[in-house]
């Protein structure tokens, strides 16, 4: 089952640690879903997870989950 | 185990230094840290060991004038008077120090317990720090060899420093224990190192234990 995490009340760098946690937790090449709030965070999120060695599988707006969100895939690198 | 809500947004930017995250964080958090010594450089040790997130910490100063204030400068540790009977993970000495005068190594504890009775050397990672003529140093060494002896070869500790220098080698004792008791470094494990400062510059040296020394052979 794929983890996930619902940062979108969340603000930097707490969007981040929150979900740097989570990839902690998971084992090298699962994969982790954010929701994430479109803006700064949606901008800085996929970025700095690539910067740690992460991988960016896929983003997308999921407006069934409110104006303004967006799914997030994360495979946690090794 | 995890960390509180709390405890994630008070150590944010730790948690996302490179290693640390919540592992490391809680490796912190369960450290018990022996302070061993006084004096400025005590103090800033002591500030800095208990904001990183030092669980306990136990100051063995003989007198303790600065674990009220530590106590009430930081809420996320628990700083108390070292008792003779506790026994600490990790251990900061501050140099000169009487028992380093006695013996190749500085007890752990007061009454070293059944789980730390091996010798040659440090039972538990260590951090020495001193003040001398126109700088300082620090030495950090993970458990085992070389023993504190080996590891502050040629040190002419001086109480005496400027305020300035205090901080800074207080500060940096402080983050090599941290370093140390969240085993990062090379390879996940902090290396035994010494860092000298002097004329406002660092220079980094590998610690080993000398050939002539009872620690060289675990015969401490």
């Amino acid at each position: 089952m794929m983890s996930r995490i619902d940062i979108r009340s969340l603000a930097c760098p707490m969007t981040y640690v929150r979900t740097r946690l989570a990839l902690d937790r998971l084992a090298p090449g699962e994969v982790l879903e954010v929701l994430v709030a479109e803006g700064e965070p949606l901008e800085n999120l996929p970025r700095t997870a690539a910067e740690d060695g992460h991988r960016v599988l896929s983003r997308e707006p999921v407006p069934s989950e409110g104006a303004g969100s967006w799914r997030v895939l994360l495979e946690r690198g090794p | 185990m995890s960390l509180s809500d709390a405890e994630v947004e008070r150590y944010s930017r730790q948690i996302l230094l490179p290693g640390v995250g919540e592992e490391g964080q809680l490796r912190l958090r369960a450290a018990r840290v022996r302070l061993a010594g006084r004096g400025p450089r005590a103090d800033a040790a002591l500030l800095y060991l208990a904001s990183a997130g030092v669980g306990t910490l136990w100051v063995d100063d003989g007198e303790s004038p600065g674990a009220a204030a530590a106590r009430a400068a930081n809420r996320w540790s628990r700083v108390d008077a070292c008792r003779p009977d506790w026994q600490a993970d990790a251990l900061l000495v501050l140099l000169p120090h009487p028992e380093l005068a006695q013996a190749p190594t500085v007890r752990p504890a007061m009454a070293p317990g059944p789980d730390l009775e091996r010798v040659g050397g440090n039972a538990i990672p260590t951090v020495a720090v001193w003040a001398s003529a126109g700088g300082g140093g620090v030495a950090a060494v993970a458990a085992g060899v070389p023993c504190l002896r080996c590891a502050t070869e040629g040190v002419e500790a001086d109480a005496a420093s400027a305020p300035a220098l205090d901080l800074a080698l207080g500060a940096l004792a402080a983050l090599e224990l941290t370093l140390l008791v969240m085993g990062l470094g090379e390879g996940r494990r902090h290396p035994s190192r010494r860092l000298d400062l002097q004329g406002g510059a660092i220079r980094l040296h590998p610690l080993a234990p000398r050939p002539d020394c009872c620690c060289a052979a675990g015969a401490c």
